[in-house]
């Protein structure tokens, strides 16, 4: 008889792309937390005399044409990227979680108004608009803020509408309403908490995806503005150079690739750890 | 005869846990081995062992023996030449068993092409013919429909087919007919005898439906926590000999108290429905034409009285939960007039229709889903306070919940566990004490039992008629489940396409149905072929049938 024993697997063998990503994740928010008390140079000091200096013991990553400190630039990047991408993620949740549920609530006129809605927002790629809105309403980490946010407000409301909507027909949403509850009421009682692990999925995808559009936006120079680093500017700025500074595109581009790569891998452990449907069968 | 399958000291164990322990089962060849037992008494388990389709973490011991072939030393390579070709598999639920994307033709056929050289062309002519073995004539129902154009039992039907396509030695059944109403199953076990005795398959049928076992089997096994319990014939199992195995698996009649009928006339009535129309509108069939909208409830009237248990009896599908629904102002009424306790219901008063509220509560089937998993008991059973203008707070609260629970079997301290602690039985009482928190004067029981299994089922009808007794609340049973209203209604009212065909005290209703629709659901519903002699529970009130 063919024994199919299974060793009890522990926890780490199991999900390591989630362990990665959370790895990951943390090094980056690490270095953008330092990077406010301490980074290795002055972040906006210049040294002409020091410039395009190769990675080395004294500067681990090089320096620019203007002699500043790559590693520190990527540093204070970091938090940059963090703070426009968290922002917008935040304004795609706050302002669209509430209308995906109402949505979900209000079946009929209001939710195919709401859904076209959306799906007019979603007609028009998403790196082109915003930068249709930094180009009107100016450059800089505000306005890329904004312009990120909008269009995770869709993402946002379509996932909450559709996740909202097999809920209403469960029973404990039936008895909260012969119970005379308002559907304002059980849909932040009942259904939100119900869904809360789609959104913080969907945050932590949107949000990678928020770190790429502000390294888009300042690639064109529409994101935060000099002498403020930025990972996508720093790859702007490189690209003359690439020849006899490669290291100066390098730094830039890695770190955004492993940031995405990180958030990506931490999105997709914890999609694959909070929704029961993927458990092994048990 | 040579037994076509023998199983022998079969072991099953899932880490510490064993599933299965030292099972003894022969199957004949053109006999029926019917298998039952209680959810979780391993009797699914049993299926999916022999099928190598256990979980990947069992651990499986013993012998399954097909021709003296050890089935348990197959590679998987192996098994798909069994699978499928000498064993076959029936499953409980036809729609999700079928590929919603494939004709039935085509989902028969693959198997005839897996399993044997036949050109497609040929594959299909056989499908075909193996559909119309199954009842499925391909002139009336095309072979190229979908299963979502079907109903329940017609892919029952086209699951059996697939199973049997490639003539197996053995068909396993697993609760074939739970999932259908009374009259597909009766058409449904009646295909599987034909095809035991006919064709000389032996089947296996799991159930947890005694009566089922009754009318069909040829042999018994009981199952019980992974063991095989009694082993027997019918004849020899049912006129007595069992040794009790069986006693949780009977459905124990209940005590009837002996209520003079027509106490109720003079009672007020709690619900009055007059000619209550609810309509789904349809998707027209082009945009010029608007088809007639579906009138899913079609002019029902009904009264109910204080302190009556009234029984709503219907195949699925006939409108009895859309009705429940409108009653309890969950479903828009198209026209016609509910009133609640003498007041208009909905109620456009926003207090009125609080107060209209709490006097009518439901609980739902499904005990899995009537509860958020986010909040702990004490939170669920507090809901219905919402409709109080001045809710009990704090200790008073605590209190009433602490009563609640009390009054359905649990206890005060449960308040504080999360549902997914409770087992399904436990549930359904945690969904009647939330309903009895209002106080109310009805409850609406929405097949609130036909998930549970008959133990539980007997011991939540047996609170139900003691909470009918104690607190004069009144029950509507919705359900598909003769049994249930046989056992606790004093008035039923039997549903068809909308419309209420036959209304009556319960008795006369069971014993001299007149409607035709009625006296089929009566016939067709599986009754003890002999009568079980439960020990020491013999009761005044037989359980035989009136046939």
């Amino acid at each position: 008889m063919s024994v199919r024993a299974t060793t009890p697997e522990n926890w780490f063998s199991r999900s390591p792309g989630l362990i990665a990503g959370i790895g990951v994740t943390s090094l980056f928010v690490f270095a953008a937390l330092v990077s406010l008390i301490w980074t290795p140079y002055d972040v906006m000091a210049l040294d002409i005399s020091g410039r395009f200096t190769p990675p080395g013991a004294a500067h681990w990553m090089g320096t620019n044409h203007l002699g500043r400190d790559v590693a520190s630039m990527i540093m204070s990047g970091a938090r940059i990227s963090i703070l426009v991408a968290l922002f917008a993620v935040g304004i795609g949740m706050i302002i669209g979680v509430p209308i995906g549920l109402a949505s979900a609530a209000m079946p009929g006129l209001a939710d195919d108004v709401i859904m076209r809605g959306s799906d007019l927002v979603f007609a028009f790629p998403a790196l082109i608009l915003a930068i249709l809105i930094t180009a009107v309403f100016g450059p800089g980490a505000v306005n890329a803020i904004i312009a990120i946010g909008i269009f995770n407000i869709p993402v946002f409301a379509r996932l909450a509408r559709g996740a909202a909507l097999p809920i209403w027909k469960k029973g404990y949403v039936l008895s909260a309403r012969t119970a005379g509850k308002s559907s304002a009421e059980i849909s932040f009682e009942h259904i939100l908490p119900n869904i809360s692990h789609l959104l913080i999925v969907q945050g932590t995808i949107q949000f990678s995806l928020g770190i790429l559009a502000e390294a888009g936006l300042s690639y064109v120079g529409l994101g935060a503005q000099p002498p403020l680093p930025s990972w996508g500017r720093m790859l702007a700025e490189s690209q003359t150079m690439i020849s006899f500074a490669p290291w100066l595109a390098l730094f830039p581009g890695l770190a955004i690739f492993i940031f995405v790569l990180g958030l990506n891998l931490l999105g997709d452990g914890l999609r694959r750890r909070l929704d029961p449907h993927n458990e092994r069968a048990a | 005869m040579e037994p076509a399958l023998i199983i022998k000291k079969l072991s099953l164990r899932i880490g510490e846990d064993a599933i299965l322990s030292d099972v003894d089962l022969t199957l004949q060849q053109g006999e029926i081995t019917g298998l039952a037992g209680r959810s979780g008494s391993g009797k699914s388990m049993t299926a999916l062992a022999i099928m190598a389709l256990a979980p990947q973490r069992a651990e499986i011991f013993g012998e399954v023996l097909l021709n003296g072939e050890n089935l348990l030393e197959k590679s998987q390579a192996e098994w798909r030449e069994i699978r499928g070709s000498r064993i076959g598999m029936v499953f409980q639920e036809p729609m999700t068993a079928l590929n919603p994307l494939q004709t039935i033709g085509a989902q028969v056929a693959e198997v005839i092409l897996i399993h044997s050289d036949a050109s497609k062309k040929q594959a299909l002519k056989r499908a075909d013919q193996t559909l119309r073995r199954v009842g499925l004539d391909p002139n009336e129902i095309s072979s190229d429909r979908y299963p979502h154009e079907l109903s329940g039992g017609q892919r029952q039907r086209v699951v059996i087919a697939i199973a049997i396509a490639m003539n197996p030695e053995i068909l396993i059944c697993d609760e074939p007919t739970t999932a259908l109403d009374v009259t597909t199953q009766a058409e449904i076990l009646d295909l599987l005898r034909r095809l035991s005795r006919d064709d000389g398959i032996a089947v296996l049928l799991i159930t947890h439906d005694l009566a089922v076992i009754s009318q069909m089997a040829d042999r018994i096994a009981i199952i019980k926590n992974g063991h095989i319990v009694e082993q027997a014939t019918p004849e020899a199992f049912f006129q007595g000999g069992h040794n009790g195995a069986a006693q949780d698996l009977i459905a124990a009649p209940l005590k009837r108290p002996n209520k003079p009928p027509g106490n109720g006339e003079q009672a007020r009535a709690i619900i009055e429905a007059r000619i209550v129309i609810c309509a789904y509108h349809q998707r027209g069939q082009s945009i010029f034409s608007s088809r007639a909208p579906f009138h899913a409830v079609d002019g029902v009237s009904l009264n109910i009285r204080k302190g009556e248990n009234i029984g709503l009896v219907g195949a699925s599908g006939c409108g009895k939960s859309t009705l429940a629904r409108a009653l309890l102002g969950l479903q828009p009424v198209a026209s016609g007039e509910i009133r609640i306790d003498g007041a208009s219901f909905p109620a456009v008063e926003k207090s009125a229709m609080r107060a209209a509220r709490r006097k009518i509560q439901i609980v739902f089937q499904d005990p899995y889903s009537s509860f958020n998993p986010r909040h702990k008991v004490g939170k669920i059973i507090a809901e219905p306070f919402h409709l109080f203008d001045q809710p009990p707070i704090e200790a008073k609260q605590r209190n009433r919940i602490s009563g609640v629970l009390q009054s359905v079997g649990l206890d005060p301290s449960d308040a504080g566990k999360y549902p997914h602690e409770f087992s399904g039985g436990q549930r359904q009482r945690i969904a009647i004490a939330r309903a009895l928190i209002t106080d109310p004067e009805i409850i609406v029981l929405d097949e609130a039992t036909s998930a549970l299994d008959i133990t539980a089922r007997n011991r939540i009808l047996a609170l139900l008629q003691s909470l009918s007794e104690k607190r004069g609340v009144s029950f509507l049973f919705i359900t598909h489940d003769l049994g249930v209203i046989r056992d606790i209604a004093d008035r039923t009212l039997v549903m068809k396409s909308g419309r209420i065909v036959e209304e009556g005290a319960t008795k006369d209703i069971f014993e001299n149905p007149r409607h035709p629709y009625t006296k089929m659901l009566i016939a067709a519903a599986p009754v003890m072929k002999w009568a079980a002699t439960p020990q020491g529970g013999a009761s005044d009130t037989p359980r035989d049938h009136v046939d």
